[in-house]
């Protein structure tokens, strides 16, 4: 069989210890730079990609491959642990799995996140290895139409996440939405809500407004009462493992993400991203216990963890066919490779297989290394949210402020990150929830893009919205999410006049 | 009080909402506006926030109706400080350095909480201020003054 | 493991060295040299300052560090360049974008003639890539196609201002067209829209645009320059548009009141490698040709390219804002 035969190639050149320890490498670094707030893979891997070109061409690659996932896997643990979002991937993380630490769980919630990214992450190496070349036209399949299209129905799952109000997790997108048209316009290149300052032409810093949303105001909200009563439990034995029930439940949630995340992975520019709230509000629906969301649910967090790893590792396959990149990592991989003198594009595969092979098999390596660096860890993770909170909580300020700081090594980003905290905190007295709002935040751009792109090309004609069939499909599943969720709620409100919650 | 829905949440979401949306919906007047088939910038903002005004004023109908949930009592002391402690970092980094942003932010947080004592926020500040030099300025070459004074 | 050990040592240089020196310009380079790439990580610029940044960290002996400050055509990262002090231990790795924003932004918050321009490195034409289902197969069929179909061709650039603009709008202007501009965030994002069917064509590098051709998704039959180009010997719009060229470049620049002394070394290495036989070869394989010139020849290009931007972006109808 072909398929055996190339993977052996792969495994050939990924298994020589120096591309072993290279790989290690690259997924500790990804796992701390991950955790660290502010410094994300992209800029990390811009750092140290002058290092790689000191390299064997196919050892740099692991390298830098091993950074990218590490770093959605470290993204998660703090996610999880401090309420954290590092990487946009991880917001959707932060719901029911810092519910779940929060109610004694953590050890159970990392351990679901390691183990249900492995899986994805071995699923999505043998698809990269069976079909990429198939997979690939894929991505030309998608349009401004399709692309606009795509961002409707992310953004009707995006309300989703919140578990209270409809209406106002739509305010909340639209919030998100607004925010984040600050800055240049790709079109006129005016700015927009800039008021002068030239550090906003780019926008208003993502992790700034994820660390006020959730981490600060996190912190505020924890203290209103008295601190040492936070609610983490006590550690136990038992809550440091997983029981045999949390395993069963979130098998087919995993498996479930894993295929959402697979194919989502294929789309450039922003398919990766959506996959953990599309698997999100996809397990809610399909949820018998839709009420347990927001909650600490344990699908709510073993889907998307297992589909934005799904996705990050599908994401390479347009980069490997066909030289394109879908994100700025991948970008820099073919940076990386130009540097040697080999020209991605389609003929990767055929000239130079072990550089093609190798990659995938060592990214199911770099997975399973993930997988036995951290679950011997989880204890030490755990104990550390248990210190007393005055000691917590401090840390996480101050490296979330030096972390902010790094990112263009300028202020702004902290002052920002001030101000959604008070917006966060605003939020938290309505009952409105944040997470929406950030990824309306991130969607933003795109979906105002290829929304004016459309009409560009149509020259003003709205029915190309409706003439391609992958268009109205997706705009067609929005509606009708739209409609199941509004109904019961239509429905339930004439029927409870009065409600209260303590 | 006129409403007795005053305490509700969705009465001040709905005012929230509905002022971001009209003030968005201002603000972007100032852009060119264009034609459906050449956007200006000023459309897709304007659009925005005249549907989130709208959404914030069914919101806001929905609260004075008096169902939904009360809003949440906010902690005034640790919103202030904390928010204040992050501020005085931004302020001191680049004005005096590092090394005296850190240990100023951890006493204006450790306030907010009723554990402050002066030895804790030595304690702290000193592990901190080796942590972030170690990891940020030596390990990730992050150009931040230690002393800037 | 003796590779480990080198990048271990490397990354060890990259790290070290945070002390300001202020040594005389006789010892320069004293520390490591800082280039800032004002545009987003992994873009063509980051591969083209790779393929001397090494031989010149070499020649050098201090260790080269790259950091991307994305945003607003160049115009972030050249206000961070204008403020860095002029010790040569700051540098810019920049695009012909330096010369157009002053016919683009009315409040640029640094003055481009101040800046010292130290060596146009590279120059290379744009080719321009066409969806491969197109009835075209020249560029006298397409200015045909187009004469007959006023409005219909569409062309994505990447946004206001960028180079890829500029030379569509010298070529609806000098061969009397209308293709339509569909701005896009990137390169890859417009590559990606014309292999896909969406958009009829793109002018971009060519080593951006040969994995479409090859995977035929998108072909090529002319380019910006004025002499047929690379193996294929790709004609220049000039052989059929009479007067039409558009150049890219890379130039290196340092900031305001750089001393010769620090000019002179950094032209005299580079000169030295764009004379190496390896990098020759490189260049050539992505059709980019090798200038390395002189300080005060860089200042003379750059002031005669902001010249011819400002009669392209004048004639193209753009305001500074």
């Amino acid at each position: 069989m072909e398929l055996l035969s190339n993977l052996d190639i792969g495994f050939h050149a990924a298994l020589s210890l120096n591309n072993l320890v290279f790989c290690f490498i690259g997924v500790l670094v990804g796992t701390a730079i991950g955790m660290l707030p502010g410094l994300g893979p992209l800029a990390t891997i811009a750092m140290l990609l002058p290092l790689t070109y000191t390299l064997e061409p196919v050892t740099g690659l692991i390298m830098i491959a091993g950074i990218y996932y590490g770093a959605q896997y470290g993204g998660s643990t703090t996610a999880i642990l401090v309420n954290l979002p590092g990487e946009s991937s991880a917001v959707v993380s932060c719901i029911d799995g810092h519910q779940m630490a929060r109610k004694g769980r953590a050890g159970a919630a990392l351990a679901i996140a390691a183990l249900g990214s492995f899986f994805a992450g071995t699923v999505a190496t043998l698809l990269i290895a069976a079909f990429s070349p198939a997979l690939a036209e894929v991505a030309f399949l998608f349009g401004p139409v399709e692309y606009f299209a795509m961002m409707v129905l992310g953004l009707t799952a995006a309300t989703l996440l919140a578990h209270g109000s409809f209406i106002k997790g739509v305010a909340m997108v639209l919030t998100g939405l607004i925010l984040g048209l600050v800055g240049a316009d790709v079109n006129s290149g005016t700015y927009r809500f800039t008021f002068g300052s030239f550090s906003l032409t780019e926008g208003i810093e993502f992790v700034a407004v994820a660390m006020g949303l959730f981490a600060f105001t996190d912190i505020v909200t924890n203290m209103r009462n008295d601190q040492t009563t936070r609610e983490v439990k006590a550690p136990s034995l038992r809550s440091l493992t997983m029981t045999g029930k949390e395993f069963r439940q979130s098998i087919f949630p995993a498996i479930r993400g894993t295929s959402i995340g697979s194919l989502l992975g294929l789309l450039p520019g922003g398919g990766a991203m959506i996959s953990s709230f599309a698997s999100y509000a996809f397990e809610k629906r399909v949820s018998r216990h839709p009420e347990e969301f927001g909650h600490g649910a344990i699908a709510g967090l073993a889907g998307p963890e297992a589909a934005n790893n799904a996705g990050a590792q599908t994401s390479f396959i347009p980069m490997l066919t066909l030289g394109i990149p879908s994100n700025g990592v991948m970008a820099l991989m073919i940076g990386a490779l130009m540097v040697h003198n080999i020209s991605p594009g389609p003929y990767v595969m055929v000239s130079n297989p072990e550089i093609f092979w190798g990659l995938i098999a060592s990214m199911w390596i770099g997975n399973a290394m993930l997988v036995v660096l951290n679950l011997p860890l989880i204890p030490l993770w755990v104990r550390l949210i248990q210190v007393h909170y005055w000691v917590l909580f401090p840390i996480i300020l101050v490296v979330c402020c030096v972390g902010l700081y790094s990112i263009q090594n300028n202020t702004l980003a902290i002052y920002f990150a001030a101000g959604f905290t008070l917006l966060g905190c605003l939020f938290w007295r309505m009952r409105a929830e944040a997470a929406p709002l950030l990824l309306g935040f991130i969607l933003g751009p795109l979906m105002e893009e290829h929304f004016r792109r459309s009409l560009l090309l149509s020259e003003g004609d709205v029915s190309i919205f409706y003439r391609s069939p992958l268009s109205v499909l997706m705009l067609s599943i929005a509606a009708v999410m739209c409609l199941i969720i509004l109904l019961p709620q239509i429905r339930q409100g004439r029927k409870v006049a009065f409600e209260e919650e303590a | 009080m006129i409403f007795k829905s005053n305490g509700q949440a969705d009465v001040e979401a709905g005012l929230f909402f509905a002022g971001f949306g009209i003030l968005t919906a201002a603000l972007s007047l100032q852009y060119s506006l264009g034609t459906i088939a050449m956007m200006g910038p000023g459309m897709f903002p304007l659009i925005l926030g005249v549907i989130l005004a709208i959404l914030g004023l069914v919101i806001l109908a929905k609260g004075f109706m008096g169902k939904g949930e009360q809003a949440k009592p906010l902690p005034i002391k640790p919103i202030l400080l904390i928010t204040a402690s992050v501020i005085v970092f931004a302020l001191l980094l680049l004005t005096v350095g590092l090394l005296f942003a850190i240990p100023a932010q951890v006493v204006v947080a450790l306030w907010a909480s009723e554990h402050f004592t002066w030895k804790r926020a030595l304690l702290l500040s000193a592990g901190l201020l080796a942590f972030c030099y170690g990891v940020f300025v030596y390990f990730l070459g992050i150009s931040v003054p230690l002393i800037a004074i | 493991m003796k590779q480990i050990l080198r990048a271990i040592a490397l990354s060890a240089g990259l790290i070290a060295g945070a002390s300001a020196g202020t040594a005389t310009a006789q010892d320069y380079p004293t520390d490591t040299i800082k280039f800032i790439i004002p545009y987003a990580p992994g873009g063509g610029t980051d591969a083209a300052a790779a393929v001397f940044s090494d031989r010149l960290s070499q020649l050098l002996g201090q260790p080269i560090v790259k950091e991307n400050h994305p945003g607003s055509n160049s115009v972030i990262g050249t206000a961070l360049l204008a403020e860095a002090k002029p010790d040569g231990h700051t540098l810019m790795v920049v695009t012909a974008a330096i010369a157009n924003n002053p016919s683009l932004y009315a409040n640029l918050p640094y003055d481009t003639d101040e800046l010292v321009p130290v060596s146009i490195l590279t120059s290379y034409p744009f080719v321009l890539g066409v969806r491969s289902d197109l009835p075209f197969n020249n560029m006298q069929e397409l200015i045909d196609y187009a004469k007959a179909n006023p409005g219909e061709l569409t062309a994505g650039t990447s946004g206001r201002g960028s180079a890829a603009q500029l030379a569509l709008g010298l070529l609806n202007e000098t061969a009397g067209i209308e293709i339509r501009e569909i701005p896009f965030k990137g390169a890859g994002e417009s590559l990606n829209n014309v292999a896909g069917g969406f958009v009829d064509m793109v002018f971009s590098g060519y080593e951006t645009v040969r994995p479409f051709a090859e995977s035929g998704k998108m072909k090529f039959f002319a380019h910006t320059g004025t002499e047929p180009l690379g193996t294929e010997q790709i004609p220049p719009i000039a052989a059929t548009v009479e007067g039409y060229e558009y150049l890219n470049w890379l130039a290196l620049v340092a900031p305001p009141g750089t001393p010769t002394e620090i000019t002179g070394k950094l032209n005299e290495a580079l000169s030295q490698i764009f004379a190496e036989q390896e990098v020759k070869d490189r260049l050539a394989s992505q059709n980019i040709q090798g200038v390395a010139s002189t300080a005060e020849e860089a200042k003379t290009y750059l002031t005669q390219e902001m010249a011819t931007s400002k009669a392209i972006i004048e004639s193209i109808g753009l305001q500074p804002q």
